[in-house]
């Protein structure tokens, strides 16, 4: 049998940093020795998968990048109704066996966007400081139920009035027990934390024996109806 | 056409075509246009009057002699018992050869997939399995209509209601596709629906007495626009 990837869900509204975000994890998950998929989630082109594939050009071979139309419901692509995404996930898994991890970039949502467990195995929830300070306050699902939420963009706090420190008290009162951290992704600062994030989750999900299934259709191990091995690593 | 008796359903055929015709049943359906997308981007589709013609050639010209027929043959054959495997394969097969553009192909392949693969988590069936295990080896391409059929079999919704509830579900598909891009809104979509149900009725008619060897589907105007669909540059859809 072969190991099934561990599969991140990376969510957010729009233009807060989760294509960027992955552009900066790819070469940091490859530099480690992990083999990486990546699939985008544009709500109207293909620009997302365009972009990803330029910045990763000579990173991450282009064949392992793939954009998935959402038909205009991007949350029900990865909650009510994750076909297309599994499908997909099930072709790049049988094409690229050995694979470590799967990052699968939603179309940008609103603050309500989780993961079906169906689909994902961990999930990022990225917003932005610029998007306005009082976001975690708002307590969205995305920002509460996600396993790791990521706050990017504080370069510009003092260009948009954001007070990190609110946020950073916002934050640890909706999350409770549950972790989140600052980012600027386009300089790399804080990605070697999401690394470790996943590293760890990653481990946790192994050695509940979630890897352990096999993967030569596009039929997921819990849709074959065997337990779920969703594991989170909190604080 | 069945008369009244052979239309009363059980309570457990009825509850099962509504749950699998259902837009909330996973089967990722709501991601495809089938050309619409392209129509209503090059404005040649710009209001409810269009939206009708396009529901009408996807029910008369392509569904009803095309994945509505496929869809009772594969009925019929996964009815039979024990179940003819070779013969569901074999209008598996044909089906996918009838259609021009690949992201139709593509699409029904991966919707087809879906179908049988949720449906299986619900209902065990020799039929199912073994169409499943078709498509896993590669032996066939698995199409949206052809899964459904042996799907709706599993499930014991007679084959008139299961083509009836495909048709349904493909016209109700195609006019979101119209809501979600601004063209009509929500009652036109109920109305418009309301209004194709004579053709539904029609297309399961001539669905059940088309033989699967002989699909003639026939909607070059929503081919050409799906072809065309693959190099547009706003893809909210995959076909």
């Amino acid at each position: 049998m072969t190991a099934r990837p561990f599969r991140v869900g990376i969510g957010g509204p729009v233009g807060s940093g989760k294509t960027t975000l992955i552009e900066r994890v790819v070469p940091l998950l490859l530099e480690i020795g992990r083999s990486v998929v990546v699939v985008t989630n544009d709500i109207v082109t293909r620009e997302d998968e365009l972009h990803v594939r330029n910045a990763l050009d000579g990173v991450l071979d282009g064949e392992r990048i793939v954009g998935v139309e959402t038909g205009a419901c991007p949350h029900q692509a990865v909650r009510e109704d994750p076909s297309m995404n599994l499908a997909v996930l099930g072709e790049l898994e049988q094409r690229f066996p050995g694979t470590d991890y799967v990052l699968l970039e939603s179309g940008g949502d609103n603050l309500t966007l989780t993961f079906s467990p169906e689909l994902v195995d961990e999930s990022l929830y990225v917003i932005d400081v610029a998007g306005g300070d009082k976001i975690p306050r708002k307590r969205g699902p995305g920002l509460i139920r996600c396993g790791l939420l990521v706050i990017n963009k504080t370069d510009l706090a003092p260009y948009v009035g954001a007070d990190l420190d609110r946020m950073d008290a916002d934050s640890a009162m909706i999350r409770g027990a549950s972790p989140y951290l600052f980012t600027d992704a386009r300089a790399g600062i804080g990605v070697d934390a999401v690394i470790a994030h996943l590293e760890r989750a990653r481990a946790s999900w192994i050695s509940a024996g979630g890897s352990s299934v096999g993967v030569a259709s596009a039929i997921s191990r819990s849709e074959r109806g065997h337990e779920h091995g969703h594991a989170h690593v909190h604080g | 056409m069945a008369d009244a008796e052979d239309l009363l359903l059980t309570d457990e055929a009825l509850l099962a075509t509504l749950q699998l015709a259902d837009s909330a049943f996973p089967s990722g359906a709501y991601t495809l246009s089938g050309g619409l997308e392209t129509l209503i981007e090059e404005g040649i589709v710009h209001d409810a009057a269009g939206m009708a013609g396009c529901v009408r050639a996807l029910l008369l010209g392509r569904a009803a002699r095309g994945d509505l027929a496929a869809l009772v043959g594969a009925h019929r054959a996964a009815s039979e018992r024990p179940a003819d495997g070779a013969t569901i394969v074999a209008i598996d097969r044909r089906l996918e050869a009838s259609k021009l553009a690949a992201e139709e192909r593509q699409g029904s392949r991966r919707v087809g997939r879906r179908i049988v693969t949720e449906t299986a988590r619900l209902i065990p069936s020799p039929a199912l399995a073994a169409f499943i295990a078709a498509i896993e080896g590669g032996s066939t391409p698995g199409t949206a209509a052809v899964a459904f059929g042996v799907a709706a079999s599993a499930l014991a919704i007679p084959e008139r209601q299961a083509a009836l509830a495909a048709a349904h579900a493909q016209a109700l598909g195609l006019l979101g596709v119209g809501v979600r891009l601004g063209t009509i809104g929500h009652g036109d979509q109920q109305r418009l629906l309301r209004d194709a149900h004579p053709m539904i009725g029609l297309a399961a008619d001539v669905a059940g007495a088309t033989d699967w060897r002989i699909l003639t589907p026939f909607a070059p105007g929503l081919d050409v626009a799906m072809a065309r669909h693959e190099t547009a540059l706003g893809r909210l859809f995959a076909s």
